[in-house]
């Protein structure tokens, strides 16, 4: 704490308008097991401080040493970085409430507790478990924790101590059958300690991913459709996280991330129709146990749920106190840092499209259509337009029953297009951890959750290209 | 830096390991952002830590902090201690003399002060804005990387090494009829090879030659991706096809390919890991392993692969110096045990001037940046990307600024494709990228354009 007042009051003397300090110790450990062998066993510890000084350009400086001459030498790089620009930028800030509080996210059972020869024989187990038979060619298990001890000063006078836990499993497999290669992964993962990996029942995810890598070796290519497609949950949580999460992004809208990241095709489009009316998304940084938790953003602003789109009508974006300031709106709480190394960027927290009224069952009441199962990987142009994503497995729907899997299937859709074909949202409603969310230049990677019911609309499926 | 490693080497043999390798790291890293046209970020991130991997016969554990400690060596100790045998564990490298990797290292880049950092990113974008007045807004940054490490083992192995680079990214939009954007990168490793106005001046032409953008049917076209746009497809989507790790994994489109004609006769692809000059040349791996050039595709001939120790050992071979330690920041991170990662990727260039490529076209399309480019479906090579910055070639001659087109094609394929290799080499890096891609342009024939 010393420290840290330290640094903020040099930097106000030394000019900055406003600064912030955020000090961090945090602890990470990893179990991999991989085709019976345990390849990684690793235990991460990390402390430091990044300070951030607003002289109309932000400048930031990070350093691990905590001791008085390295934490000034700090803050001096920061001021002089900030102060040398010549076309510096105006960098007003929304005001925002003074927090002084204390949070803690921590789960019922502490991960670090937990003997490290347990995680390694409950992902030998299920690395087993995941060869069902002798098409498997590659297994893997996985169990990660990470606990994160943060402090936030501001030159405002907030004061923010925010501790959390988040712990992960996952589990691999890979089938070969002739010449056809299919893999299926599971993940679990939240805020929370070891009772997600209890959840995640690891042996009997590894038997059902073995089974179903298997299945998708067996299966037939995807071919080409323009069909009604019905998504499950975690195909919606990608879908949510790369067409709606990130041109929520107020940076982006602003044309600020135009380099890298890209911008926003609904710029400018605050109110007006972007889909159907069954469509309402949401960024919620208060989700209990997803991924993305958290209470007060890495400004200091209280966390807060944010309607992104009400019955298709584009309603709010995710703000950083500058973006707030040029919106003329509040504030809402998503700027965060992967840590901090990092100077904080607008990021979404846990972003996903609300559960409807239609039981699942209903959704597959088509002639003809295509089942998207689990999401794999996604294009997406740089205004988050015109996208691709495929699929984990794959069905053909026919009068309401599936035929399949199939594999390698991909959707391929213009977002305001597919938005307004959608035409039935169900109530089973799923939040899914995002783990590698980057952003940023130097790229910066973090968690998030996304999520969704079962949805159905229209779109290209394209098979193998 | 070497003392400490040996310090540690000596007390984590104290607590009980039989066999130990320490790697101390400290990268410096500069970043000045622009957005909007103006300097919003300058930022300065020192970074410095050890990893200790320490071993009890076939036991390894892996332990890391800021700082060395007793409790350190104990942690990995104990880790070691905690785990069964992996038989897969071939011990730490030998010591060998590497030889000196020519120009990795500038002595004015690494005591650059952060203030002619701003200085630099400043001169990146005021030649942006004063190319032409449809420039309406550049975003970018400028990145100055200082990385410094030392690694010791219980063999006998003590190396030390240093490099430095910079590199700057530009992305300019044009207001005219319409909007258009255009985008350039430079990178060096030493401070007098970098021209940040450059950068500005070329972003800012292809941002007004891209007005007016003219709609592309869909179909199939002969399309030349200039060296930004190879960098982007053979980082993403050939660079995980020839790693050891996803070799061993299967999720290389290449596993089963070693030998085998798998490209066009004229396609020499390496990994070289010692050029001089390179953004990603080192002197040795994270392991200790001198670097070396190697060759992956030789006259359209599968030729190798990138492997560190482990996965070296799994595929009864040699490591190639590729055990490299990334996370997103740059530079050689102590918190992670290495593992295998493309370096330099060099694709050498043809007999082509990048003009006569054009002019040998009929009807096609120049792209100079795609995006997004991400192997859908990994294990086939298939992939999709957009384009951001384009152009139509109609009888030999760019006749206009195409509008943005999807590609969903497959590499494996599109390398057998190849109908001119270009002279024109450039480095380039992708967003995010861990590597250089040292590339030409290429034209590949019947590209599905969607």
């Amino acid at each position: 704490m010393e420290i840290a007042e330290r640094a903020i009051e040099l930097a106000m003397k030394l000019g900055a308008k406003y600064a912030d300090v955020r000090v961090e110790n945090s602890r990470n450990e990893t179990v991999l097991v991989k085709d019976g062998k345990v390849e990684r066993a690793t235990s991460e510890l990390q402390h430091g401080m990044g300070i951030r000084v607003l002289f109309g350009t932000w400048g930031f400086a990070s350093a691990t040493e905590l001791v008085k001459p390295a934490v000034d030498r700090v803050v001096k790089t920061a001021v002089s970085m900030a102060k040398a620009v010549k076309h510096r930028a105006e960098g007003k800030m929304a005001g925002a409430k003074v927090a002084e509080a204390r949070t803690q996210a921590g789960g019922k059972i502490d991960p670090f507790e937990v003997d490290l020869s347990e995680k390694i024989n409950m992902c030998l187990e299920a690395d087993r478990r995941a060869s069902v038979d002798e098409h498997v060619k590659r297994t893997s298990a996985t169990i990660a924790a990470q606990e994160l001890k943060k402090l936030f000063l501001s030159s405002e006078g907030a004061r923010i101590q925010s501790d959390r836990m988040i712990t992960y499993a996952g589990v691999f497999a890979l089938a070969k059958k002739g010449d056809v290669i299919e893999y299926f992964d599971d993940l679990a993962g939240g805020a929370g300690g070891f009772e997600i990996v209890r959840r995640f029942d690891m042996p009997a995810r590894a038997e059902d991913a073995g089974k179903r890598a298997v299945a998708l070796a067996s299966a037939k290519a995807m071919p080409k459709h323009r069909l009604p497609v019905v998504m499950d949950q975690d195909f919606v949580a990608l879908l949510a996280h790369e067409i709606i999460g990130h041109p929520s992004e107020a940076d982006r809208v602003l044309g600020r991330e135009a380099a890298w990241a890209g911008k926003a095709w609904w710029a400018g489009m605050i109110g007006r129709k972007v889909g159907s009316k069954l469509l309402n998304a949401v960024d919620d940084p208060r989700v209990e146990g997803a991924l993305g938790y958290y209470e007060y953003d890495d400004e200091g602003v209280p966390a807060r749920r944010k309607q992104l789109i009400r019955e298709g009508k584009l309603l709010e974006h995710m703000h950083s106190r500058e973006t707030a300031a040029e919106f003329k709106v509040e504030p809402n709480g998503n700027m965060r840092a992967q840590s901090f190394k990092y100077l904080p960027l607008i990021r979404m927290s846990n972003t996903f499209i609300e559960p409807g009224e239609y039981k699942p069952d209903e959704l597959f009441d088509v002639k003809e259509g295509v089942y998207l199962k689990g999401a794999k990987i996604p294009s997406i142009d740089s205004r988050r337009y015109n996208f691709q994503i495929s699929a984990k497995e794959a069905f053909l729907i026919r009068h309401g029953d599936l035929v399949g899997p199939f594999r390698d299937a991909s959707i391929m859709g213009i977002a305001p297009e597919f938005f307004s074909s959608i035409d039935a949202v169900g109530d089973d409603f799923e939040m899914r951890p995002i783990p590698n969310c980057g952003k940023g230049d130097p790229m910066q990677t973090l968690h998030v959750g996304n999520g969704g019911p079962h949805l159905r609309g229209l779109a290209v499926v394209a098979g193998v290209g | 830096m070497l003392d400490i490693a040996e310090r540690a080497i000596g007390l984590t043999k104290k607590s009980g390991a039989d066999q130990v390798e320490a790697f101390v790291g400290e990268n410096l890293v500069t970043t000045v952002r622009i957005a909007a046209g103006r300097v919003v970020e300058a930022k300065n991130v020192f970074d410095r830590g050890i990893g200790l991997r320490a071993g009890l016969g076939k036991k390894v554990g892996f332990a890391c902090a800021n700082s060395f400690s007793q409790e350190l060596s104990e942690r990995a100790v104990s880790i070691a201690r905690a785990r069964p045998p992996n038989p897969d564990f071939n011990g730490f490298p030998e010591p060998t003399k590497p030889k000196k990797v020519r120009d990795i290292h500038d002595r004015a880049l690494a005591n650059l002060q952060p203030g002619r950092a701003a200085g630099l990113a400043d001169l990146m974008l005021q030649a942006a804005l004063d190319f032409d007045r449809r420039v309406a807004e550049a975003s970018g940054a400028l990145n100055v990387v200082v990385e410094r490490c030392a690694i010791a083992n219980t063999n006998g192995l003590a190396v030390a090494d240093e490099t430095t680079r910079i590199f700057g990214h530009l992305t300019v939009e044009a207001r005219g009829a319409g909007e258009s954007e255009g985008s350039a990168w430079l990178g060096s490793t030493n401070l007098r090879g970098f021209d940040p106005s450059e950068i500005g001046k070329r972003a800012a032409e292809l941002a007004v030659n891209s007005l007016s953008p003219k709609k592309v049917k869909p179909g199939k076209y002969d399309v030349i991706f200039e060296p930004a746009a190879v960098a982007e497809m053979f980082y993403n989507v050939f660079g995980y096809a020839v790693n050891g790790r996803d070799v061993y994994d299967r999720i290389s489109y290449f596993a089963d390919k070693l030998g085998k004609i798998v490209a066009v006769k004229g396609l020499n692809i390496y990994d070289w890991g010692n050029m001089a000059g390179g953004l990603y040349s080192k002197t040795f791996d994270d392991e200790g392993v001198p670097t070396q050039k190697t060759p992956l595709i030789e006259c359209g001939e599968l030729a190798g692969f990138v492997y560190d120790r482990h996965y070296a050992g799994k595929a009864d071979t040699s490591s190639t110096g590729n055990g490299l330690r990334l996370i997103d920041m740059p530079g050689r991170y102590y918190g992670v045990e290495p593992s295998p990662y493309i370096t330099n990727l060099a694709i050498e260039p043809g007999d082509f001037k990048r003009e006569e490529l054009i002019a040998d076209t009929k009807n096609g399309i120049l792209l100079s940046r795609i995006w997004y480019t991400y192997p859908i479906t990994p294990q086939l090579g298939d992939f999709s990307t957009t384009s951001r910055c384009g152009f139509l070639i109609h009888k030999g001659e760019v006749v206009g600024a195409a509008q943005q087109v999807r590609i969903h094609e497959n590499l494996p394929r599109l390398i057998k494709q190849i109908t001119g290799i270009a002279k024109d080499v450039k480095q380039a890096m992708p967003w995010g990228a861990s590597a250089a891609i040292c590339a030409p342009s290429l034209r590949f024939s019947e590209v599905r354009i969607s």
